[in-house]
């Protein structure tokens, strides 16, 4: 079970100089149980701060974070609680592909376990099994990671991340720059990752893959958290989308002709093309 | 990281910062100038040293700068201070000296350091002035102008001032990707701060690789970018902005003109205000 709770978190970079700049602003909300939650808001809007604190990258100008029995506060904690607390949550970055370092693929892989004290054959396995994960081929692991595309390059990184294999696993934007194949492939990697267990929480400027995959929506906009909601409830309100900058998917606006033409179709059913055509047969059907 | 710019150019619109750079850079090598000049005794030495910290007082409160960011830039010093008075007590054994402990400590050693800190610290002073007061971009075009000279002897000054400023570009940029990488590879378990000294060569070149591989993409990067937009090294260069020595300028120029040959006569007539009566 994990559970991410701020309580009044604000956040302002560079607090002490000429020209602090405030990115989070009395954040709260609770995240419980087993989620797949995406974070969205217009670009500027704290998202990528706002994940920095869950593992205390960052941590709160002002109020606290709860990580399951972690807490995250403007002082001072141990490291070795620190250290457990990143073991706990993964935080995959934006640009996770610049930060290969090691020689060979599978070597850059086992570098996290290896960290949090595996011995070097539990890291290597590990490592493998991860990279199966996120489809790179075996011909891969022995290569540089700078020999690599971009998209390789991303999975890499992020599969150093799942073969910590953490309790909570967080992704700044893991689908940019990806084709949409790429995109959806890995996403649907995450939701395995979820259906074993593993809570996500991702940042994406998707819409289509946040109705499609997440249960959970936190809307951020100028650092201040606009609430959570279900993709099948945000997406047709339309003020609201408008005011904080987000484009609906486009499917979205077919469901409002359907409607307007008299189907009543079950919103909460529809996440993708495959279970709106569901939805449009099962009420013609009847 | 957070802590790493001092003296970062701050975007404010005063007196201080609308000064043209040219003018500026200079007032700053004839402060320095002024800073190293020696007067006839130590009273007349600290005169000028105190006039100083009065100029660098106005030029932050003009400039709305915090006196707490020099303070900071001094901080690290502290080290090198201590070390440098226990060596000059040692080595130092000329003129008066007291007696600690029956240890003996010459005055001229205390002296020696206190001129040193204090001129170290009015150097940085003004640079942070300068640096915190004028964008890069126009420091380049400044230092630019001086060497400009250098051109008749086939030094190819704007290639010069080019790469000057685009290392300087890609200052804050570095910082940016170190910043990020330490917190990507932080998620991963490393750990900067403590450990034992393998796992801290292993934290380095974790940062380090992704670093120079980024920094390397990003220059063939932005080559390709200046290349595409017809930049040519060799070409005739016109400017986007134009420097204007104003009356603002010629008014601070003759005013640190005086002083700058106030101090220099002082100093090379060897007049001391206080006769001699002082140290
Ligand atoms: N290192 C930093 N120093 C100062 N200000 C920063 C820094 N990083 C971000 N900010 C500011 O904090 C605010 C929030 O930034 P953040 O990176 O969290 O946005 P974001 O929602 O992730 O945007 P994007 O979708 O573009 O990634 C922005 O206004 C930004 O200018
Ligand atoms: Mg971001």
């Amino acid at each position: 079970m994990s559970r991410i709770n701020f309580d009044h978190v604000y956040y302002t970079y560079d607090v002490s100089s000429p020209l602090p700049s405030v990115a989070l602003e009395d954040i709260s909300f609770t995240l419980e149980g087993h989620f797949f939650s995406a974070i969205i808001g217009h670009t500027g809007s704290g998202k990528s701060t706002l994940v920095q604190q869950i593992n205390a990258l960052l941590r709160p100008t002002k109020g606290r974070v709860i990580v399951g029995e972690f807490e995250i506060n403007e002082g001072k904690k141990k490291i070795k609680e620190i250290k457990s607390l990143r073991k706990n949550v993964g935080v995959v970055f934006q640009f996770s592909e610049y930060q290969l370092f090691e020689e060979t693929v599978l070597k850059d892989v086992s570098f996290g376990p290896k960290n949090f004290s595996d011995s070097d054959e539990d890291a290597t396995l590990k490592a493998k099994n991860a990279l199966k994960k996120v489809g790179i081929k075996e011909e891969y692991f022995t290569k540089s990671p700078f020999e690599l595309s971009g998209g390789e390059k991303r999975r890499v990184a992020i599969a150093g991340m799942i073969a910590m294999n953490p309790e909570i696993l967080v992704l700044d934007e893991p689908t940019a720059g990806l084709d949409p194949k790429g995109a959806q492939e890995i996403l649907d990697l995450f939701k395995e990752l979820y259906d074993q267990g593993t809570s996500i929480l991702i940042i994406t400027h998707d819409m289509n893959l946040v109705l499609k995959y997440c249960n959970q929506v936190l809307l951020m906009h100028q650092g201040k958290l606009k609430g959570i909601y279900a993709p099948s409830e945000l997406f047709y309100q339309e003020e609201l989308l408008l005011e904080t900058g987000i484009d609906a998917p486009e499917i979205i606006e077919i469901v409002k002709l359907c409607e307007e033409n008299g189907l009543s179709l079950n919103r909460k059913e529809i996440k993708d093309i495959t279970s709106l055509v569901r939805e449009i047969k099962r009420c013609k059907g009847k | 990281m957070k802590e790493l710019p001092i003296g970062r150019y701050t975007n404010y619109d005063t007196f201080l910062h609308r000064l043209d750079a040219r003018f500026k850079l200079l007032a700053m090598i004839l402060f320095m100038v002024i800073v190293f000049l020696h007067f006839p005794s130590r009273a007349m030495d600290f005169t000028f040293y105190g006039i100083l910290f009065l100029f660098i007082f106005i030029f932050l409160k003009i400039a709305k700068l915090r006196f707490r960011q020099l303070l900071r830039a001094i901080k690290p010093m502290w080290f090198m201070m201590v070390f440098l008075l226990i060596i000059n007590i040692l080595v130092v054994h000329t003129g008066d000296a007291f007696y600690l402990f029956s240890f003996p400590i010459y005055y001229d050693a205390l002296f020696n350091t206190a001129y040193i800190f204090v001129r170290l610290v009015l150097m940085l002073a003004f640079s942070l002035i300068l640096t915190a007061t004028t964008k890069p971009m126009d420091l380049t075009y400044a230092l630019e102008w001086y060497l400009h000279p250098l051109t008749w002897i086939k030094v190819p000054v704007h290639i010069i001032a080019m790469v000057i400023s685009l290392a300087l570009r890609f200052i804050p940029t570095l910082m940016e990707d170190t910043d990020r990488f330490m917190k990507a590879q932080a998620s991963r378990g490393v750990d900067f701060e403590n450990g034992k000294l393998k796992e801290k060569v292993k934290a380095i070149i974790s940062l380090i690789i992704p670093l120079c591989t980024s920094a390397i993409q990003r220059s063939s990067d932005l080559a390709d970018a200046m290349e595409v937009r017809g930049y040519d090294p060799n070409g005739k260069r016109t400017r986007y902005r134009i420097m204007k020595f104003t009356h603002r300028d010629l008014f601070s120029f003759l005013f640190i003109a005086l002083l700058f040959s106030g101090a220099l006569t002082l100093s090379i007539l060897g007049i001391d205000f206080y006769m001699g009566i002082l140290l």
